[in-house]
């Protein structure tokens, strides 16, 4: 389900704006804030999923690097292996420009 | 009001303290609604939460009523920011809380907040949740749907209690 105050801040970060239910006929503008039409609303759906699905893959790709943070330390020498690992998690983001490739990636296999 | 009592072998005697009303402290009438949708807002003002209000009406001026606010809140923003829910009464604040905080991109906690309110009337009272943003494009939400957070009930609940 895409958030439509997420689509709204995409436009305009300071707007004030509730939604109720999630439904883009339920919209109610506050404190002055210009409303934005359904049109130019949808039109960012599609950038607030990719946001959403690229989130999610940093996330899991952060947590990967959190897990094997412990091999840089001063007293350890980080192998080759790992650290070739380490940079393909680093670049796994790099060159995704749709929510069907972020869903799809494959992680590297931890040495 | 003087009181005796035999119990077998002594003979009781005391007062009934003449400052608490017979019947004190029951539970008058409870009204209560349940909103099952999600409500978002990013107002740096108190903003009523639609479909979570409640109307009822005191059948004395000294009863008090009870109004305790359950349900998932959360806060969302890529920084450290808050969120404020408050309840009102008929569009008065009345006892404020926060809604969540989130360090990431999604804070959802379940949220609890209530009041023993003396509205000092017999006339129709509402009740109502509200939610405010700390600004900075924070989005405060009642029952924010995720892939974990399912079946999402927020419900405020009124107990007129006997004054």
């Amino acid at each position: 389900m895409t958030n439509i105050l997420k689509a709204i801040l995409k436009i305009n970060s300071n707007a004030e704006v509730s939604v109720s239910g999630n439904d883009i006929n339920n919209i109610e503008w506050h404190n002055g804030t210009t409303p934005i039409s359904n049109a130019d609303i949808e039109a960012q759906f599609p950038i607030v999923e990719l946001d959403t699905a690229m989130n999610t893959l940093r996330q899991k790709r952060n947590q990967l690097l959190i897990d094997t943070d412990f091999h840089g330390m001063s007293d350890n020498t980080m192998s080759a292996d790992m650290t070739t690992y380490r940079q393909e998690l680093r670049d796994i983001t790099n060159g995704i420009t749709t929510v069907e490739q972020a869903q799809s990636v494959v992680f590297p296999s931890k040495p | 009001m003087a009181l005796s009592k035999i119990d077998g072998t002594n003979f009781i005697e005391g007062t009934v303290p003449s400052t608490v009303a017979p019947g004190a402290g029951k539970v008058l009438q409870v009204v209560s609604t349940t909103k099952t949708d999600s409500f978002s807002t990013t107002a740096t003002s108190d903003t009523a939460v639609t479909g979570l209000s409640l109307s009822i009406t005191p059948s004395s001026s000294s009863n008090k009523i009870y109004v305790i606010f359950t349900g998932p809140t959360a806060c969302q923003n890529t920084g450290t920011y808050m969120g404020a829910m408050s309840i009102h009464r008929n569009s008065t604040r009345i006892v404020g809380g926060q809604a969540g905080a989130t360090t990431g991109t999604n804070g959802v906690v379940n949220s609890g907040m209530a009041i023993l309110d003396e509205p000092s009337t017999t006339s129709a009272t509402t009740y109502q949740l509200y939610l405010k943003s700390e600004g900075n494009s924070s989005i405060v939400s009642v029952n924010i749907p995720t892939g974990v957070v399912v079946d999402e009930k927020a419900t405020i609940t009124a107990f007129e209690i006997a004054g």
